[in-house]
């Protein structure tokens, strides 16, 4: 864990901060449409939102291993 | 709301009527069905998205997709976002009256560029990008997202939510359909009443429009 947040500390962070919005509006919209009620909709935007967060890094990760 | 309230009937009114609402404005189908909750939510989330990514661009991102077509060649320099970008509805729209009629609706920051469009060429659009070097791309992105997000917000104004079918319930919807079968062609649902997932869903007048 620790090591995986060294290695993020290494990407340029600032522009990480565009994909924020995206992510949250993205997982938002995306469970709104899969359920009426808000509680389902703000649990499945969060599993939603974390699953992407995951993805993002690891293709971050994969993307600086070959270019490392 | 519990899960299990939320499979109570959800009322879509006219699912035509409100489908054409969410096409205008992002959330505004959901508002005339009176799903408030969802309604701004959705409108909360994709219009913000759509207009930070057009602030990003310098207002010129949605905008600058059609370009006015002289010749043949001009067919091949449009930007294919506005496939997307479309579906956010009002905001987007004015590209396209200015592509149909061939006359720029505003001064500046509605106006397409003028040819040539490569940037190694010195066109107006390379100034554009130069002025704000990454967010030009990265606000195309956004407002790329924004409509495409709004496609599946028209899909729920129409249909209703597509809630996750549990393995328990398609067994239960398994086992009552083969009891009505037995009983003999069994129930049918009402008119304008349709399962959706695991909702059932009212769309009254859906048989006018």
């Amino acid at each position: 864990m620790i090591a995986a947040l060294l290695l993020l500390a290494q990407f340029p962070m600032n522009r990480m901060w565009f994909a924020v919005p995206l992510i949250i509006s993205v997982s938002l919209v995306y469970a709104g449409t899969r359920h009426e009620a808000m509680r389902p909709i703000l649990r499945h935007a969060v599993s939603c939102a974390v699953w992407m967060t995951g993805f993002i890094a690891a293709i971050m990760l994969l993307l600086w291993l070959l270019g490392g | 709301m519990s899960e299990d309230s939320e499979r109570n009937a959800v009322e879509l009114k006219n699912p035509l009527w409100a489908a054409g609402l969410a096409l205008l404005i992002p959330g505004l189908g959901h508002l005339y069905q009176g799903r408030y909750a969802k309604g701004l939510l959705f409108m909360f989330c994709i219009l913000p998205t759509f207009f930070l990514g057009w602030s990003l661009g310098g207002g010129k991102v949605v905008y600058a997709e059609f370009r006015p077509v002289r010749g043949f060649s001009d067919l091949f320099e449009q930007r294919w976002h506005y496939v997307g970008q479309f579906w956010v509805g009002l905001p987007a729209w004015p590209a396209l009256v200015q592509t149909v009629f061939n006359e720029p609706l505003g001064e500046d920051f509605m106006t397409a560029p003028e040819p040539p469009f490569q940037a190694n060429e010195g066109g107006e659009e390379a100034d554009w990008i130069e002025r704000a070097p990454e967010y030009y791309e990265l606000g195309t992105v956004y407002t790329l997202i924004a409509g495409i997000l709004n496609l599946l917000v028209i899909f729920d104004a129409a249909g209703g939510p597509i809630l996750p079918l549990r393995k328990e319930e398609e067994d239960d919807e398994v086992a009552k359909q083969g009891e009505s079968g037995a009983a003999g062609g069994g129930k049918g649902k009402s008119p304008g009443e349709a399962r959706v997932g695991g909702a059932t869903t009212t769309a009254k007048g859906a048989s006018r429009a």
